[in-house]
């Protein structure tokens, strides 16, 4: 093995999991190659129209991902490139690639659009699925990264229209494809998937222009799509007033050797439903499942709300066929809950298709001496599931196994972890720092206003007249240039937002269009790299407080734009550049919480190269993972248990510190204080970055006689008891019930676990047991994935699964000695009396009691139900809003230990990426105190929320507030409270926000 | 609401059932596209999905005496479509296997069979059929059994082997069954 | 000269010899041998006779009937979508499971006779699509029944399991399809076209009731579209449609469409008397044949 290991990654797949990955490592100081053999980044997210479950659009949470992507100057993109051969070794590969040619000069192309305009031929759109026709050359989609245009050779008719309008002549038909090698330490594989063809179930009439796939209808609703947005049933192009999802559409189907579970289909369908009501009111949707299976964090309150607020009709029955009239009208026949068979009408059918491995799977498992399962999947292991069994070659994502964007996110950012790990001693060997170019002093100059207003696609436009708010704003005071943009975050547009602030001599930019929530950190680096103070830079909200809401008032919508415009030009006039001041900090990281996920992430984070302090309250390190003794696939979790605790116990890096808990923290980013708490003794530790590793419980039911008669015990009771030998289930019975203490009023949640746990261990008992009697009483079947073949193998057993309603729950009496369970079952409405040796509750994962004294001393927000809230759902499911510190397993949301895992080598990649800095850039959008003001009343220290102001004796000798610029977090909370008005916000001034009210009271 | 105790079921029905043909009764995870577009469900209560169910329970006394089991006219869209191939219309076959030896056979089939045991074929030559095949120069009884009684002895031969007569209380003496 | 052992099974020669007089006199004309198999007995009827009671004895029954057709080294041709269900699946089982193999022929054994798994069982549909062609029908046919509008009716045996038939997708077929087409006429498709016939399984005779209603059901959406003729290619599903519409009309419910088999129609193009394939009837026909004959020949 060579000492050299290389400071460079390649990742083979550009999708959201593929860009996650490389934006993590080209954070943490190493370059990344990122492969796709499309033209474009962005992968099948970038064709989502909504995601569920907040009904975020796709590409307005990924667009700062792609607009990242281009301009990191760490990640060198290979885009419309395939490899060819890996050669090497870990730490030391060699990639062949080819490159193949768009037969347009990247350097050359703008992606102006003007040779599609003029080319003749015809294709079919990829991106949209095959809905319409493209041109021969093409740009997949507005927001495509590179935005460079493509020509396909096989159809083009050589006419050569498109070299003769291109003005930057980048053209050439003589271009050929090229091979290139490059050196790289490791690898992370995130090839994604592709979707089931219904071709293969033909009595699904895939062959009938109203039947979609929905990932079809995902286009239709996407604004960028064939029907700009609209909702229509394709044989007539009017609105439908009825459609139907038919589940499972190649997905838990072994007769077509696709036995395994897509998981995202009923939480993507709901979605689909949810929003194609939005679009058209009063249309009729209905989803027809076999189990519903909305086990995610948030999913299944999703579920909830799409029966109870938006009237989605679901009907448990899977679909045998689709069946048409002689009119050309489709219709469905099933089976109702009553048993009768019923016939009803739709306008549209939505196949709900499946996952299946991407093509070129086998080539890329070839070349790269890696497994595939069954399926055709990556073939991984329970517990490691980024890991491929070569060493170097690491994976996420859908290619794994089929998953929901949080879920892939995490396993993105977790291979990065695997990935650097390997290479971690030579980080920042092959990097670019990024350079900007030197500040402009627009001091003593009046405002230069340029107001850019975004169309949105038709998100805005289609409500919003976009051009008459231009033409208002060129009248506004300061404002010397205005114009309307179709997609102002596009890559394409920064360098144009670019180009008119040095050609107008801007010096105040605004943008006009969505949430600066997600958008204002892009904008602001585009003026950064134009020469302006990012600070100079204010959005206008036109689309989320104005366009979507309200939707059906265009004229009145239209004022509005114009009032929230002229009041950002208000502001706009009174910005002043602010500074960022770097400060030092620690380098070492702190893990609360030692079960599997903390002593996962202290490992992972060792291997790093930083020093981990692992906190846990208890006198054992090991949390729930004690209680698990069974896996599904055979593994054991007791040697993994043992192996996870000898390494962190004689890690040098990493102190353990049992039997400890934590009094305070106090810090920011980079610089965290922790006073802690053992036996007595007390301890300060300093650290750069906390990892909330604190874990989750298992409920202790309330119902069904827990507690009140020893056979009956929970799962975890259940496994501890099994594995040490202390039942006998020869010839008894047995019952299980699930959805104990979850989806109920008090607790809406699904747990996620408890359906894989109860198969478990009802596998387990019937491999001991073969006699014993097994019933497994369920709401829903929640085996997701690739356990569907364990729910399978369960049944093949014998064990019986009995379904039974909420409102409509399993009884459990005793009779004198005797315990009876009584359920009725909902398939066949008959009452069965069951009398168990042994009843096992599946009971709920509950958040751990200590969560809201964590949450306190960090201040970090808890969901409703008392699980920690990552900064956002999809697409920073290990962040929390507080920089430098991060989430991991079930403190997150109930999960199993293969996704635990991955969680946990996440947070470690999202902390690296801050630990790798050599300091920490304080914010801009801070407060600061007059001290000749200040009475050094203390309102302000009594009133932060995160204690930053201090009061002290100042030079002068006066009593005053000192506010510490590296810990405020801009909040505004003392500025309001101030009574001298001593505190002035910094882009919050009062002058600011009233020049922004009197302007809205301006006519 | 019927209200049965699981303690009384049938624990032998699925293992029986297996046993007769219907080896993947167990895969059954009830989704319902059997009964959904089953020919006989749109005319009468006949639901394969429930007849499985049942069977895997061990609710014997509900399927093996019920006429259910022998509505289904085996047309196997059931069978090609099941998504977990639990091959339900092997399983309405294993059950009717079952319920014949308990004594649960309707007249038609029993009568079926026996006809096959007396002639060699499901129905009887009949003399009108036999002028009308002449009519058409074709021989009054077609090459078959219906001409040639030591076929008949040998189908005879393999219902002897296999038990037959006894599970369809088939007479040998009379050549007739009784009752 | 393509040659088959010519499997009859029971309703064809007992209660319709003429579809069994239709193919022997168009299959002889087009050029293909028909070998009788002297000896042979009922396949035994599916779901109606020994399948219901004991797997092996109608194994057994199956494959002594295809031994005959060993014994004359012909592959066999059902016309019957029963039969080719029975036959098949018992070819195909045996073929692949010695265990079973060897316990039939121990049966087999006693009577002088060996199941050896040598011949293909095949249904007529598919020796007319495949040995004869849509092309030659085309020519035979000359457009001559454009106009006509046709409802035809695979059965359930000949396509499923398509994992034994291994023939035609049973979700979208199109080999009867074109058949029909190739004569000029217009094959109709209605939402009940692959429904089941409602005979099978035993169910004709167990509950006529409930097998006409299932028959009904389908006999409303062809009588909807006004076919001038519904066309099978099994003998049971015929006497389901043809006695089957009867006993409607003898309830109060009119439903007259005439039902043929494949071939029957296909002699009367041929220039076949209509006395010798065509005579066997409970759903008068005269009106339809009158039609068929006036049409120009070739």
């Amino acid at each position: 093995m060579s000492e050299d290991k290389i400071g460079a990654v390649l990742v083979v797949g550009a999708g959201i999991a593929g860009m996650q990955s490389a934006l993590d490592l080209a954070d943490s100081g190493f370059k990344v190659y990122l492969l796709t053999e499309y033209p474009s980044i962005g992968g099948y997210m970038a064709k989502l129209d909504k995601t569920f479950p907040t009904n975020d659009c796709a590409m307005c949470i990924i667009s700062p991902k792609l607009v990242d992507v281009a301009g990191h100057p760490n990640i060198e993109l290979l885009t419309n490139c395939d490899l060819l051969e890996l050669s090497g070794e870990p730490g030391s590969f060699k990639a062949r690639i080819r490159k193949r040619t768009r037969y347009v000069d990247e350097e050359k192309c703008t992606g102006c659009g003007s040779c599609i305009s003029v080319c003749p031929v015809e294709i079919l759109d990829g991106f949209n699925e095959n809905l319409r026709g493209t041109k021969n050359i093409f740009i997949p989609f507005p927001q495509a990264v590179p935005l460079k245009a493509t020509r396909r050779k096989e159809t083009c008719m050589g006419c050569g229209l498109c070299k003769v309008v291109c003005e930057s002549g980048a053209i050439d038909f003589n271009l050929t494809d090229s091979e290139i090698t490059i050196d790289i330490g490791s690898v992370v594989l995130a090839p994604g998937y592709k979707t089931f063809d219904p071709e293969l179930m033909k009595e699904y009439r895939y062959d009938h222009p109203d039947v979609l796939r929905s990932i079809e209808f995902e286009r239709f609703l996407a604004p960028t799509g064939p029907t700009g947005g609209h909702v229509i049933k394709p044989s007539t192009g009017e609105e439908p007033k009825s459609i139907a999802w038919i589940q499972c559409v190649g997905s838990r189907n072994e007769r077509l050797d696709r036995g395994y579970c897509s998981s995202v289909c009923c939480t993507y369908a709901i979605k689909e439903a949810v929003i194609a009501k939005e679009h058209v009111p009063d249309l009729s949707c209905t989803i027809f499942y076999m189990d519903m299976r909305t086990f995610g964090k948030g999913f299944e309150e999703y579920y909830n709300r799409a029966k109870d607020e938006y009237g989605i009709e679901f009907i448990r029955c899977r679909v045998p066929s689709v069946k048409v009239r002689t009119d050309g009208g489709l219709f469905i026949r099933y089976e109702n809950e009553e048993g009768e068979i019923e016939e009803r009408e739709f306008d549209v059918v939505v196949l709900s298709v499946g996952f299946q491995p991407p093509d070129g799977n086998r080539e890329l498992a070839r070349i790269l001496g890696i497994d595939l399962n069954k399926f055709g999947f990556c073939e991984t292991g329970e517990f490691t599931p980024l890991e491929t069994g070569r060493e170097g070659i690491y994976v996420c994502g859908a290619f794994v196994e089929p998953k929901d964007i949080p879920e892939t996110v995490a396993q993105g950012s977790g291979a990065s972890a695997k990935a650097s790990a390997l290479i971690s001693t030579s980080r920042h060997t092959q990097v670019t720092e990024r350079e900007f170019p030197p500040e402009r002093d627009v001091s003593g100059e009046l405002p230069r206003i340029g107001v850019f207003v975004c169309h949105c696609g038709i998100n805005i436009a289609s409500v919003v007249d976009v051009l008459a708010v231009v033409e208002y704003a060129k009248t506004l005071p300061g404002v010397v240039y205005a114009e309307n943009d179709l997609y102002a975050c596009s890559q394409d547009n920064q360098k144009h937002i670019q180009e008119v602030i040095k050609e107008y001599n801007l010096n105040r930019v605004i943008v006009a269009s969505c949430s600066p929530r997600t958008h204002e950190p892009l904008f602001r680096n585009t003026c950064r790299e134009a020469g302006l103070n990012p600070y100079l830079f204010e959005m206008a909200n036109i689309r989320d407080q104005c366009s979507w809401v309200h939707m059906h008032e265009p004229e009145k919508a239209t004022e509005k734009a114009k009032d929230l415009v002229r009041m950002a030009v208000a502001k706009a006039n009174m910005l002043q550049p602010l500074k960022t001041i770097p400060i030092e900090m620690n380098h070492e990281c702190m893990v609360i919480g030692g079960g599997i996920a903390g002593m996962t992430a202290a490992s992972e984070m060792t291997r790093q190269g930083y020093r981990v302090y692992l906190i846990e309250k208890e006198a054992e390190l090991g949390g729930n993972l004690r209680s698990i003794r069974y896996s599904l696939s055979g593994e054991d979790p007791q040697e993994l248990l043992r192996r996870m605790i000898e390494e962190v116990e004689t890690n040098p890096m990493i102190e353990v510190m049992k039997s400890t808990t934590i009094d305070s923290i106090e810090g920011y980013i980079g610089n965290f204080k922790v006073n802690l708490s053992r036996n007595g003794e007390k301890r300060e530790i300093g650290c750069g970055v906390i990892i909330v590793a604190t874990g989750a419980e298992e409920y202790k039911p309330k119902e069904y006689l827990y507690g009140e008669d020893e056979r009956i015990v929970t799962q975890h009771e259940f496994e501890e008891l099994m594995d040490e030998g202390k039942l006998d289930l020869s010839g008894k019975t047995v019952v299980m019930i699930q959805c104990v203490g979850s989806r109920e009023e008090e607790r809406t949640y699904c747990s996620r676990v408890c359906c894989a746990t109860a198969i478990k261990n009802s596998i387990v008992i019937k491999e001991n047991y073969p006699d014993a009697d097994v019933y497994i009483l369920y709401r829903d079947i929640r085996a997701y994935g690739f356990k569907e073949e364990y729910y399978r193998r369960a049944r093949d057993l014998g064990v019986i699964f009995i379904r039974y309603e909420k409102d409509e729950k399993p009884e459990v009496t005793k009779d004198g000695d005797l315990l009876k369970v009584g359920v009725v079952d909902q398939l066949l409405k008959e009452k069965f009396i069951i009398e168990p040796d042994l009843l096992v509750l599946s009971a709920a994962t509950i958040p751990a009691a200590d969560n809201p004294r964590i949450s306190e001393l960090l201040k970090l927000p808890l969901t409703e139900h008392g699980f920690f809230l990552e900064a956002h759902a999809k697409l920073r499911p290990v962040d929390f809003a507080t920089d430098g510190v991060f989430l991991c397993g079930l403190a997150h949301s109930p999960k199993l230990i293969g996704e635990t895992v991955s969680q946990a080598c996440a947070a470690v990649s999202r902390a690296c990426t801050v630990l790798s800095r050599p300091f920490i850039e304080s914010e801009g959008t801070i407060a600061k105190v007059n001290e000749l003001i200040c009475s050094g009343c203390g309102v302000c220290v009594a009133a932060c929320p995160y204690e930053v102001p201090e009061l002290v004796v100042n030079e002068r000798g006066a009593l005053v507030a000192r506010i510490n610029e590296a810990k405020c977090k801009g909040c505004g909370v003392c500025g309001c409270g101030c009574p001298s008005s001593a505190i002035t916000m910094n882009h919050f001034m009062d002058m600011q926000i009233m020049a922004q009210i009197d302007a809205f009271g301006a006519t | 609401m019927e209200v049965i105790e699981l303690k009384n079921a049938d624990r032998t029905l699925p293992q029986r059932v297996k046993e007769f043909g219907g080896i993947d009764l167990l895969a059954c995870y009830q989704c319902g596209t059997c009964s959904s577009d089953c020919p006989v469900g749109t005319e009468f209560f006949f639901r394969i999905r429930r007849i499985m169910r049942k069977a895997a329970l061990g609710l014997s006394e509900q399927v093996l005496p019920a006429k259910d089991i022998w509505c289904c006219t085996t047309c196997f869209t059931c069978f090609d479509r099941c998504p977990q191939d639990a091959k339900p219309t092997d399983v309405i076959l294993a059950l009717r296997r079952v319920a014949a030896r308990e004594g649960y056979t309707p007249q038609a089939s029993r009568n079926t069979s026996a006809n096959i045991t007396k002639f060699g074929h499901a129905v009887p030559s009949l003399e009108e059929i036999e002028k009308k095949r002449e009519a058409m120069g074709l021989p009054a009884r077609p090459p078959t059994a219906a001409t040639y009684p030591e076929a008949i002895r040998e189908i005879q031969l393999i219902v002897k082997k296999r038990g037959i007569a006894e599970i369809i209380r088939f007479n040998w003496e009379k050549m007739e069954l009784e009752g | 000269m393509t040659s088959y052992a010519l499997y009859l099974g029971c309703i064809g020669p007992l209660r319709y010899p003429d579809i069994e007089n239709s193919i022997r006199l168009t299959f002889k004309e087009l050029g293909i041998e028909l070998v009788d198999m002297e000896g042979a007995t009922c396949c035994p009827a599916p779901g109606a006779g020994f399948k219901n009671f004991d797997e092996l004895a109608a194994l057994t029954v199956s494959a002594r009937n295809i031994s005959i057709a060993e014994e004359l080294g012909l592959d066999v041709m059902t016309f019957c979508g029963g039969c080719q269900g029975s036959l098949n699946w018992a070819n195909k089982l045996l073929q692949s499971d010695p265990e079973r193999k060897s316990r039939v022929n121990e049966i087999l054994s006693e009577m002088g006779r060996e199941y050896r798994g040598t011949a293909k069982v095949k249904h007529l549909v598919e020796v007319v699509y495949e040995d004869i062609g849509v092309d030659r029908i085309k020519k035979i046919a000359n457009d001559r029944l454009e106009g006509f509008k046709v409802a035809v009716h695979y059965g359930c045996h000949v396509l499923r399991p398509y994992r034994v038939e291994e023939l035609d997708d049973p979700e979208k077929p199109h080999m009867l399809d074109d058949l029909v087409k190739a004569w000029g006429a217009e094959s109709l498709e209605f939402p009940e076209k692959h429904t089941c016939c409602g005979a099978g399984g035993g169910l004709f005779a167990n509950d006529r009731d409930l097998s006409l209603s299932i028959m009904r059901k389908k006999m409303v959406q062809i009588k909807e579209l006004e076919a001038d003729m519904l066309i099978d290619i099994c003998p049971f599903c015929h006497m389901q449609f043809d006695l089957g519409q009867m006993q409607l009309r003898e309830k109060g419910e009119d439903f007259s469409t005439p039902v043929f088999y494949y071939n029957q129609v296909l002699a009367l193009l041929m220039g076949f008397d209509r006395n010798k394939v065509a005579f066997i009837e409970n759903t008068p026909r005269d009106d339809v044949i009158r039609r068929i004959l006036a049409t120009e020949r070739a």
